[in-house]
């Protein structure tokens, strides 16, 4: 039997989004606290090294000692105590609720900074202030302010390490604190440095912090300026929808007014209310009311695959439902136009949870078993199945009919806008060739599959698939429809 | 005394339809071609018609669906059965109403309006006269 498989990619993009984009321009509170936690992550790690370094210095001819590299006393481990204490602190304060509440995050944020800026002193000093690098680590936090907070916010942390540093120095080089380094050939009782190079130090650095502040703050603000015009973009875009939606609904009432008009007209004329009416006039009447069905059918159908592709499902933006009900619900709706050719509809129905638009999935379920129905024969019956398939964790509903069927080679353009086979096109004029299309634009939000298998003069079977289904305990339906279905039939 | 329904539509020939079918079936039909007529006309009569068929598209779109708030306002308990053209496609606007609202596509059926129109408000004495005269 051919057979083909579609699987649509949604348009949409799963990761990240635009809210959570605009959020953080906006640097709201769950964007705050979001950055508190990454730096409380980071401070783990920090933790974790000065304990690793505080190892390794405890082995006088290790590694470090080879490299000329000496510790006096515990700092290393100490820093790392402090900071893990404070961490704790501030992970609680986030996680808890009540504590949330009495300490907003940016608190939270401006302590773990300072925390952060005293023990990054604390290094640099035990480090060497004006004999070790150390001193740019400084750096690190003034660009991640920068990248995190407005440039106001960034330069008090930038004025603060500039402040912290020059103490330590200060301190240095009155003689309040001892001067350190963990080079061994720098250490002895003579002054490691003459007082000039340390002003010399604390001016140069004092300089590069504010040039970095300054820099990275501007390109900050430079890409933060790029995100407001794409956010306006984004937004401009979104009202442009809106329009072109309004402008489609009011084209579509527009277009099938008058349609409506006749329609009401005629079912007035063939219901008696304006006297009798011969047979000849009658059957007139019915074809001017099935070309007038037809474009009313078209114009809505142009509508509503305008709808569904310009509001695409976005993940997590839909409602979880019950499909099932949904399904049993088009079935009975189809059932009066079904009956009216002798054709029986089995069903065969399940309870299953499923992500998106509850009136999309309708509208997919609605335009495949009105299909089925509308290309078989008089007489014959369409078969609406639920089974779940274990393996591919899938809940499959398909929709089989002993219809027309459709040529092999008209099979992968099924879903094209406004194809209809020649065999379609014959046996249903009325067709508008959009109905499939919408299916595909559904089916593509909700990252679903559809198989298709068919013969030509034999029937068709749709195969829907809902992944990762949340199957529920309710029992089939199928017995005593199907006995009720027969009994009608 | 028959139940009065209340019709705005804008399309002539919907208001004769409706009204046709309507009136056939023993109700009191009242036309109203805008939203704006049907509310000034609830504040200067006594008696409330038992049932309002609408076209939320009338007028405008927006103005339609702002003269429906308004009506809304006014008589909450009023049932309403929305004659659009565009079907169900209107049901997001009317998410929040109760199962006071019904929603039929256009064009207009006589027997699914009737048939609704009955179980809104009940058959009237003409036609229960009918049935009793068909069933003898």
């Amino acid at each position: 039997m051919p057979s083909v498989e579609f699987k649509w990619k949604p348009e949409w993009k799963a990761a990240g989004g635009t809210d959570s984009w605009r959020a953080g321009l906006h640097l709201s509170a769950i964007v705050l606290e979001r950055n508190a936690r990454w730096f409380i992550t980071v401070r783990w790690v920090v933790v974790g090294a000065l304990g690793l370094v505080q190892v390794v210095l405890l082995f006088p001819d290790g590694l470090m000692a080879r490299m000329g590299i000496v510790a006096h006393g515990w700092w290393p481990a100490g820093i790392a105590g402090v900071l893990a204490c404070m961490n704790t602190v501030f992970t609680v304060l986030i996680l808890l609720p009540r504590p949330r509440a009495l300490v907003p995050p940016h608190v939270n944020l401006w302590a773990q900074i300072t925390v952060d800026l005293v023990c990054l002193t604390a290094l640099v000093h035990f480090c060497g202030s004006i004999a070790t690098p150390a001193p740019f680590l400084y750096v690190l936090h003034i660009v991640l302010s920068c990248v995190f907070f407005s440039s106001g916010s960034s330069f008090k942390v930038a004025f603060m390490a500039i402040i912290f540093y020059l103490a330590t120095v200060t301190a240095e080089m009155t003689g309040i604190f001892g001067r350190q380094s963990i080079f061994a050939a720098l250490e002895g009782p003579a002054p490691l440095f003459s007082r000039a190079a340390g002003v010399c130090w604390a001016i140069a650095l004092s300089v590069i912090f504010v040039a970095v502040w300054y820099l990275v703050s501007q390109l900050s603000l430079v890409i933060r300026a790029r995100e407001s015009q794409l956010i306006d973009a984004d937004e401009q875009i979104r009202k442009t929808q809106e329009e072109k939606d309004r402008y489609a609904v009011q084209m579509t009432h527009q277009l099938k007014a008058p349609l409506d008009a006749v329609r009401s007209t005629i079912a007035l004329i063939t219901g008696g209310y304006s006297g009798g009416v011969s047979e000849e006039i009658r059957d007139l009447l019915s074809r001017i009311d099935k070309r007038a069905q037809g474009m009313a059918g078209l114009v809505m159908d142009v509508l509503k695959l305008a709808r569904v592709k310009a509001s695409p499902v976005r993940a997590g933006t839909g409602h979880r439902f019950d499909v099932g009900p949904i399904l049993g619900r088009c079935i009975e709706n189809l059932r009066p136009v079904a009956s009216a050719r002798q054709i029986t509809i089995e069903s065969s129905l399940a309870s299953w949870e499923a992500e998106g638009v509850p009136e999309q999935i309708e509208m997919l379920f609605d335009n495949i078993i009105s299909n089925a129905v509308v290309y078989s024969k008089n007489g014959q019956t369409v078969t609406v199945a639920c089974a779940e398939v274990p393996d591919r964790n899938t809940m499959v509903v398909t929709v089989s009919d002993a219809g027309i069927g459709i040529e092999a080679e008209y099979l992968p353009h099924i879903f094209d806008e406004y194809f209809r086979s020649p065999d379609a096109a014959r046996h249903n004029s009325a067709s508008s060739g959009i109905g499939l299309a919408i299916v595909k634009a559904i089916a593509q939000g909700h990252g679903l599959s559809v198989r298709v298998d068919s013969v030509h003069g034999a029937g068709t079977k749709f195969s829907i698939g809902f992944p990762r289904p949340m199957l529920k305990s309710a029992p089939p339906v199928a017995p005593s429809r199907i006995a009720e279905e027969k009994e009608i039939a | 005394m028959a139940p009065t329904i209340a019709h705005v539509d804008d399309d002539p020939d919907i208001r004769q339809a409706v009204r046709k079918i309507l009136e056939a079936e023993g109700y009191v039909v009242e036309n109203y071609s805008v939203m704006a007529d049907f509310i000034k006309a609830l504040d200067t009569r006594q008696n409330r018609p038992a049932l309002a068929v609408l076209d939320v598209m009338v007028e405008k779109e927006d103005s339609g669906l702002g003269a429906y708030d308004l009506l809304r306002t006014k008589c909450p308990e009023l049932p309403v059965i929305l004659l659009t053209s565009l079907g169900e496609m209107v049901r997001p606007y009317f998410e929040q109403e109760n199962a006071s609202v019904w929603i039929v596509e256009k064009p207009v059926s006589p027997e699914k309006l009737v048939s609704i129109v009955h179980s809104k408000v009940g058959k009237t004495g003409l036609l229960n006269r009918l049935d009793t005269t068909s069933g003898e």
